[in-house]
């Protein structure tokens, strides 16, 4: 059984195909260079920001393309530019964290639903049903108002409550390749389950799981902002939504409070968002020949 | 016409069956977090206020809070039934009639935002199916691409700054104005007028995802063979792309209004905030800025309810609507 | 042969590819008299097809067009005949069935809707449709029509579907039914069924009928002449009669001799050597010669359509076929 591929024939061309069909959609990689953008200024927060996002100064509400305040400052004289930057480190982390949480979880039900079937699939899926019911956003908010919030309770939270749509995925294809050709060769030479699943099956089922990371990432975000928006945030962090949530009693006075933080969430899930569609398209080799 | 066949209601009944487990899922759910929530229950069922001693012993002995948990969770699907939601001491009354009063703006708000989103995304995406990978085409999907990106309550900001703030077209604050003494058709329409910037910052998502699908839909409808068939008997071509292809993405938008009711409401909630409307998302965020967790607890089982109910009647009209369903 | 109802000269339809530019119809005149039967035969993929849906100016894809040619229908130039005009000749002057009759009709409209589409897109009295509508499913052997109408096409066999839609192609009673393998997706039985129906539809209707197939048994049994297709372009055509009994091209030999010899039963079953050339860059002149036995350097250019016994023929050597 040594001569048996790890992978279909062509997998690795296929990935190749598909980065160059995303290289080839401007729209996309725009998406890419504003993510990586946001996530070099977040990483390097103390280096960007120019100043301590967490003191007030004298100079409040100072509207943007003041001499020392680009961006401008808020009510309580925070340089706005500095708040966007370690906002940033909010926003993207639990974006990034809560999506590979939740699609760690999806794969593992969705592999174990997907791969015995049965009744064990019919267990997990209804399970699924029932998470998928319940109301994310209004219960994440209860939760963390009754519980209290904090950077990670708001990461686990938003991801127990967001991986269904990955295990749905992942169980559909499990069930069209568990009995390929391919998988029933190496069952036969022997291989564990732990191996069918994860040597044989994942290689050729995970795909389009790549394309849910950017979409639960930008839906972790929305979430997060809403939270924030709802003075729900991490109360030791500044982030987007509480910035939009500190704006909303100075509409009148001080557009650019609103204006800069929204602009922020919306470039990183409108990115995320065209990132997700160009991966879709590049890894659906059938849509593209019919665009 | 309508063909009503055995087959239809025994379909309803199974999917009926199929929802009861979730309804009781979504209700112990609710009643874990009370339990569970750090503290003493008796806060969680009265909130954050300072209530008379009396009130407390009964609270206690409503929900048999010295029983164990199983016992409780009897007693909370009791009070329940009866229609027992706790009472708000931080707007003195109880939860239930609190819920009532501000049902009806939540409905209005969301109602006008699903049909706007609705008839504007249909018009929106079989315009671009119809003009596919022309400009209008491109237009119409980097449209959507923004309005799916951009947060409800940001959107909402942003029209209060624009219409409200610099131009002064249009009220932003609440759902009448304080002074108002309207009535009839006069105060019909200063509701309406109020309600115009939050309907359209609560359905842009909805504009967007309702037209991408119709897009999608309907394209693929049109390189059908029964498009072709249609055409061969001489069908206009508005009859082609109203009747024969938008039937076809009649199952999706009814899926994804169904299907999403916890995000509109939740997005309702943030847009209430924004514009100060008085509906149930105004008052969530007020319970929660308050501390006030019976309102906030009742609040979130109605949502989930209202989900699973959402989600029942989405399946149902689905039937109706493809009548193959009834049978898988 | 009656006076024409129908006369295609020259046309070319030309569909775009990734390959660039394929001729799917290269140069192909046909005419259909009225009250006629005119069976248009060929392999799949040889364009016999993309002619129908070119008569009818309708394509399963945007990437074709016609190219070049003549259609004449009930006297007037259908290519230079403005798309409104042209939507309600289809359907009330020419009407055309198709090959698989359940995804030609809309899955999610009743079937008595559908049957009444071409009415209501003229104006025919509305109360008097359902009458119509059911008026036609009777007419097309379908019992119980007032309750088949109420329901939706995957509640039907699919003989019943194909009934339908030739109910829902005869609701205007046009001169003209083309209809493209409409016995191909079905039951054997249904199969003689349906073929019966039309030819009691041409009886008493004067209907003319464009029978696209692939089945030499159904030509043979109903139409009155056939037009013999490969490639794109056509290899002959005759009487029926006569094609049968002294075709002159090889192709057509060979054709007949991979059906008929079933019944013959001496040899095996015959079939032609080679493979159906590829339309994206088909063989130089006779397009049958790589295939051909009689082919010489000749063949390499394109045989005109000429007289031969009683067929017209596209073979340098149609003297020799007999």
């Amino acid at each position: 059984m040594a001569a048996l591929p790890e992978t279909l024939p062509g997998q690795a061309s296929r990935l190749s195909d598909a980065w160059y069909a995303f290289r080839r959609n401007r729209r996309a990689v725009a998406g890419l260079v504003i993510l990586l953008t946001w996530t070099v200024l977040a990483i390097g927060a103390p280096l960007f920001a120019g100043s301590n996002p967490y003191r007030g100064g004298p100079d409040a509400l100072l509207p943007p393309g003041s001499p020392d305040h680009w961006l401008g400052t808020d009510n309580l004289g925070r340089d706005i530019w500095a708040e966007l930057v370690y906002g940033a480190r909010v926003s993207l982390t639990i974006g990034a964290a809560t999506a590979l949480v939740s699609v760690a979880l999806g794969i593992a039900v969705g592999s174990l639903a997907g791969y015995f079937g049965g009744r064990v699939d019919g267990v997990l899926m209804r399970f699924a049903e029932f998470f998928q019911v319940l109301p994310r956003f209004v219960l994440a908010l209860v939760i963390v108002a009754l519980f209290g919030g904090g950077l990670w309770k708001l990461i686990i939270v938003i991801a127990v409550l967001s991986w269904p749509q990955t295990a749905r995925v992942v169980r559909a294809q499990f069930l069209s390749l568990r009995e390929a050709g391919f998988v029933e060769a190496a069952r036969l030479g022997g291989m564990d389950t732990l191996g069918l699943i994860t040597r044989e099956i994942w290689p050729n089922a995970l795909t389009p799981v790549i394309v849910l990371v950017s979409l639960e990432m930008a839906s972790a975000i929305l979430i997060e902002a809403g939270l924030g928006f709802f003075g729900l945030g991490d109360p030791n962090l500044v982030s987007w939504g509480s910035m939009l949530n500190a704006a909303q009693g100075y509409l009148r006075q001080a557009w650019w409070m609103a204006v800069m933080p929204g602009l922020a969430i919306l470039s990183v899930v409108l990115s995320l968002n065209v990132v997700g569609d160009g991966l879709n398209d590049a890894l659906n080799p059938r849509l593209r020949e019919a665009a | 016409m309508s063909s009503a066949s055995p087959a239809l209601f025994r379909y309803i009944g199974v999917r009926i069956l199929q929802a009861l487990p979730l309804l009781l899922g979504v209700v112990v759910v609710n009643f874990l977090l009370i339990q569970l929530a750090p503290g003493d229950p008796t806060t969680v069922l009265i909130g954050d206020y300072p209530a008379p001693e009396e009130y407390v012993r009964q609270v206690r002995a409503e929900f048999g809070l010295d029983q164990p948990l199983p016992t409780r969770l009897v007693n909370y699907l009791g009070q329940l039934a009866q229609g027992n939601l706790g009472y708000s001491f931080a707007n003195r009354m109880p939860v239930r009639e609190l819920i009532l009063q501000r049902l009806g703006a939540t409905i209005l708000l969301t109602g006008v935002a699903m049909a706007l989103a609705t008839v504007i995304g249909v018009l929106a995406g079989v315009w671009a199916a119809r003009y596919r990978g022309k400009a209008t085409d491109g237009v119409v999907q980097t449209t959507a691409l923004l309005g799916y990106s951009i947060p409800e309550f940001f959107l909402g900001q942003i029209l209060i700054l624009i219409f409200a703030v610099w131009l002064g077209w249009l009220p932003s604050q609440g759902m009448r104005s304080a002074r108002s003494t309207a009535t009839g058709p006069a105060a019909t329409l200063e509701v309406g007028l109020f309600l115009i910037l939050p309907a359209i910052a609560l359905s842009m998502r909805y504009v967007a995802l309702i037209s991408r699908l119709t897009r999608a839909s309907v394209a693929e409808a049109l390189t059908s063979d029964y498009v072709l068939g249609a055409r061969a008997r001489g069908v206009s071509e508005r009859r082609v792309l109203f009747v024969h292809a938008l039937r076809n993405a009649a199952a999706p938008i009814v899926t994804v209004i169904g299907y999403n009711l916890s995000f509109i409401l939740a997005g309702s909630a943030l847009v209430e905030t924004v514009f100060a409307w008085p509906g149930i998302g105004r008052l969530l965020f007020d319970s929660i800025t308050r501390r006030d967790y019976p309102v906030m607890t009742a609040i979130l089982l109605m949502v989930s309810i209202g989900v699973v109910l959402a989600n029942l009647i989405t399946d149902l009209i689905q039937a109706v609507i493809d009548p193959r369903v009834r049978y898988s | 042969m009656s006076e024409a109802i129908l006369d295609v000269q020259g046309l070319v339809t030309e569909i775009r590819t990734r390959r660039g530019v394929v001729r799917a119809v290269d140069d192909v005149s046909l005419t259909v008299g009225r009250g006629e039967i005119v069976a248009l035969v060929g392999e799949s993929g040889s364009g016999k097809s993309m002619t129908a849906y070119s008569l009818m100016q309708l394509f399963p894809t945007p990437a074709a067009r016609i190219a070049a040619g003549q259609i004449r229908f009930e006297g007037r130039d259908l290519l230079t005949t403005p798309p409104d005009e042209l939507r309600r000749i289809r359907g009330d002057r020419m009407a055309m069935i198709f090959q698989d009759p359940s995804s030609f009709l809309n899955p999610l409209m009743t079937v008595g809707r559908q049957v009444a589409e071409p009415l209501l897109a003229r104006d025919y009295p509305r109360n008097q449709i359902d009458a119509r509508v059911h008026d036609l499913l009777t007419r097309m052997g379908l019992p119980d029509a007032a309750s088949l109408a109420r329901r939706y096409p995957f509640e039907l066999s699919g003989g019943q579907r194909q009934r339908a839609l030739i109910a829902a192609a005869l609701a205007c009673k046009p001169t003209l039914l083309i209809a493209d393998e409409p016995t191909t997706a079905l039951d054997v039985t249904v199969q003689a069924q349906i073929m019966d129906l039309l030819r009691s539809l041409r009886d008493e209707l004067g209907l003319s009928l464009l029978l696209i197939t692939h089945d030499l048994g159904i030509v043979a049994q109903h139409a009155d002449r056939v037009y013999v297709m490969y490639a794109a372009r056509l290899a002959e055509t005759a009487t029926t009669r006569d094609l049968f009994h002294d075709p002159r091209h090889p192709y057509t030999r060979g054709l007949l001799r991979s059906t008929l010899s079933i019944e013959g039963a001496s040899d095996e079953l015959y079939s032609i050597p080679g493979v159906v050339p590829n339309l994206a860059a088909p063989p130089q002149g006779c397009r049958f010669h790589p295939r051909c036995p009689l082919a010489t350097e000749t063949c390499h250019q394109q045989p005109p359509l000429a007289a031969a016994g009683a067929s017209l023929v596209a073979c340098w050597y149609s003297d020799r076929v007999a």
